[in-house]
């Protein structure tokens, strides 16, 4: 009771003080409790404004060590090569500044990237959800891909520096231009659970305007489930990506069994090449399994992804500008796998990651490279990553990682791809988030 | 405002806070009423918002104690394990669940299937379970309320409310609406049973017997919808809390317990 009296005494004070110049000018001074009371209310009108901004993100500064100097790496980026050869690093790996405007049933967010490359935009788009159902919503601008889960799931939650390889080959800033609408059935419904999720992207993973008028589609379905004892919860999805490049260029390469008995590309000079749509299909499945048991939470997930990739002769990633070099068409495949183990109730996380990325099922081993095949590069070769690690989740906004990339690359006629090179990765991170 | 800030802040310094529940909110607030009174130096704060919004607080750190009428949440332990946190569970008392409808109805009885087949809108009229040719007006809390998604589970046999039921913000309004509504059906914590409403009785096998919701068959028992109301808290600040708890546990704290209308632990 003393609280209260002192709360209100102190805020009746407060608030005579502040309108004590207009107090002075009427000729019946108001109620105190009415003063107090419009005071307060103009107070809560204020905040309910300012609430309506939201202001979240997180800094992943990192040291990293490789274990050959400027080799090739897709934790975070290859290590510089030539005359400033390193092994070590020190980079901000990520610097998320998201700013949300939200009222009613309609949202502004700007996502930011502040690191030493610079400061880019990584979403800015608006989001209106109806107000009846609360279960249909649109979004327009620059938006976050809508294929499968690790793409979808933000790097501050993940439990592994960076997404699989595979994921970073296809979704390189995992960020498109467009317009995507989502229905959240909810939990009241016979469909409860179920998520649908449609979206028509430029393909031109956002950093560039469109350079050609075809749009790619994604489709995702979705469903989860907790049971009732609120001990597991599981997920499952497959994800759907029907999309293409309108080629600039007349030289176009295709896989097919060659004259000889190898497996290689046919090379076409034909101008009949020139803007076709060369084909971006991918298919994907999904599902997560979190279970609570006496050591711990043990989370467990995996998806698997396979298509039909367009690239360049080096590589098999999806090109961010209309490509003019010829055309390499590949049937690719990846997948991952996690095991997250919590260690009891503790701070402590445990991590394992396997995952592939075959960019050619087509062809493998000694044939690639080969005399008369065309596959004289990297974006043949498949590549397996085993990780390691373990999370410290000092406080609530601080995490601690140390993490392992154990990389292995097939063995090719490939120069310098002829021996798993040496590209493992220690990584050791601070995030904090707010 | 400086010296109104300064204050609260530096009065806030000194007082746990408690979070959630509106179901457990009434007798939190006793609770806390009682302890202060015996321990002057001890500031308890109660507010309301959901057990939902009180397990929030707690992930985010602004509240030491979330009130719940319902467990905790997968989703929930994963963000306070990502935080860096811990949280211990005390169940601190029961509830018993009644369904009322308006004292003008003449059904006073109802198997737990029928409860299912009103809820799920498969029996529309009071005429359907032995009533008057009457339209049945069903009324339930939110979704975001422990008490939905206990009602859900335990009675509805976790099948969906039908899309035609009237979601009420509080207790309260259901109690209001259905005593204003001749053909009306609800569900509310047995302290919240007024006069103006009627509590039916209730059968779970399948209409061999019926028991009445009352404090004594809550007691023993034999009244079959009933659930624990509990107290959240981070393990790495028990011992401030646990005067408090082991308060609310104690014969001074039970006796509160039944006095508010929920059921003691023994």
């Amino acid at each position: 009771m003393n609280f209260k009296r002192n709360v209100l005494l102190t805020a009746v004070s407060a608030a005579l003080a502040l309108t004590s110049t207009t107090l002075k000018a009427q000729e019946n001074p108001e109620n105190p409790l009415d003063t107090l009371a419009r005071s307060i209310q103009n107070l809560a009108d204020d905040l309910s404004k300012i609430k309506r901004l939201k202001i979240t993100g997180y800094i992943q500064p990192q040291w990293q060590y490789i274990d050959s100097a400027g080799a090739p790496s897709v934790a975070g980026g290859d290590f510089a090569n030539g005359t400033g050869k390193y092994y070590s690093r020190f980079t901000m790996r990520r610097g998320r500044f998201k700013f949300t405007y939200e009222y009613k049933n309609a949202e502004l967010v700007i996502n930011t990237d502040a690191t030493e490359k610079g400061l880019f935009m990584r979403e800015t788009y608006a989001k209106i959800t109806d107000g009846k159902w609360h279960m249909f919503s649109l979004t327009a601008g620059l938006l976050q891909d809508q294929f499968g889960f690790e793409v979808t799931q933000s790097s501050s939650v993940r439990e592994t520096p960076e997404r699989a390889r595979y994921n970073q080959a296809l979704f390189s800033t995992e960020r498109d231009l467009g317009i995507f609408g989502s229905i959240v059935f909810p939990k009241t419904s016979a469909l409860g659970g179920l998520k649908v999720d449609l979206a028509m992207m430029n393909g031109s993973a956002g950093v560039t305007p469109e350079f050609d008028s075809h749009k790619d589609f994604t489709g995702r379905i979705q469903y989860a489930k907790t049971t009732t004892s609120e001990k597991v919860t599981f997920a499952a999805g497959v994800s759907y990506y029907q999309g293409g490049y309108r080629t600039g260029t007349v030289k176009d390469y295709t896989f097919k069994n060659l004259a000889n008995g190898d497996n290689g590309y046919a090379f076409a000079d034909d101008t009949a090449n020139y803007n076709r749509v060369a084909k971006r299909i991918y298919m994907g499945a999904d599902a997560q399994l979190s279970v609570d048991w006496k050591i711990g939470i043990t989370t467990i997930r995996a998806e698997y992804i396979q298509g039909e990739q367009p690239g360049i002769a080096a590589n098999s990633l999806s090109p961010k500008a209309a490509p003019s070099a010829a055309l390499y068409h590949r049937n690719f495949n990846g997948a991952y796998f996690y095991l997250v183990q919590n260690i009891g109730l503790s701070k402590f996380q445990l991590v394992a990651k396997y995952d592939w990325y075959d960019p050619n099922v087509n062809i493998s081993g000694k044939e690639i490279g080969k005399a008369g095949t065309n596959t004289k590069n990297v974006g043949e070769i498949r590549f397996d990553t085993y990780g390691f690690g373990i999370n410290y989740r000092l406080h609530p906004n601080i995490k601690l990682t140390a993490y392992y990339d154990y990389v292995i690359n097939e063995k090719t006629l490939v120069p310098g791809y002829t021996e798993d090179i040496k590209d493992n990765v220690v990584t050791v991170r601070m995030q904090y988030k707010f | 405002m400086i010296l109104l800030a300064f204050v609260l802040y530096t009065t806030a310094g000194f007082s746990q806070k408690l979070k959630g529940s509106d179901t457990v909110l009434p007798l939190a607030q006793k609770e806390a009423e009682s302890y202060m009174k015996s321990n002057k130096a001890n500031k308890v704060v109660v507010t309301g918002g959901g057990s939902g919004v009180g397990l929030a607080a707690l992930v985010d750190g602004t509240t030491d104690i979330a009130m719940a009428s319902r467990k905790i949440k997968m989703a929930e332990k994963m963000k306070l394990q990502d935080a860096g946190k811990a949280s211990k569970e005390t169940i601190i008392a029961y509830d018993a669940l009644a369904v009322i409808v308006s004292p003008s109805n003449t059904v006073s009885q109802l198997t737990r299937e029928q409860l299912e087949g009103i809820f799920t809108g498969k029996i529309k009229n009071w005429k359907e379970v032995g009533g008057a040719d009457l339209q049945i007006v069903v009324y339930s809390r939110e979704s975001s309320s422990g008490t939905y998604e206990f009602f859900k589970e335990h009675v509805l046999g976790n099948k969906n409310y039908s899309a035609s039921v009237l979601s009420m913000p509080a207790t309260g309004a259901i109690v209001q609406s259905v005593s204003q509504t001749k053909g009306a059906i609800g569900y509310v914590g047995l302290a919240y049973i007024e006069k103006n409403v009627k509590a039916i009785k209730v059968s779970y096998d399948k209409g061999k017997t019926f028991t009445a919701p009352s404090m004594e068959s809550a007691k023993n028992k034999s009244y079959p919808v009933i659930r624990p109301l509990y107290y959240y808290y981070l393990t790495s600040i028990e011992k401030t809390v646990k005067p408090f708890i082991d308060f609310c546990l104690s014969p001074a704290g039970q006796k509160i317990v039944e006095e508010v209308g929920y059921v003691p632990l023994k």
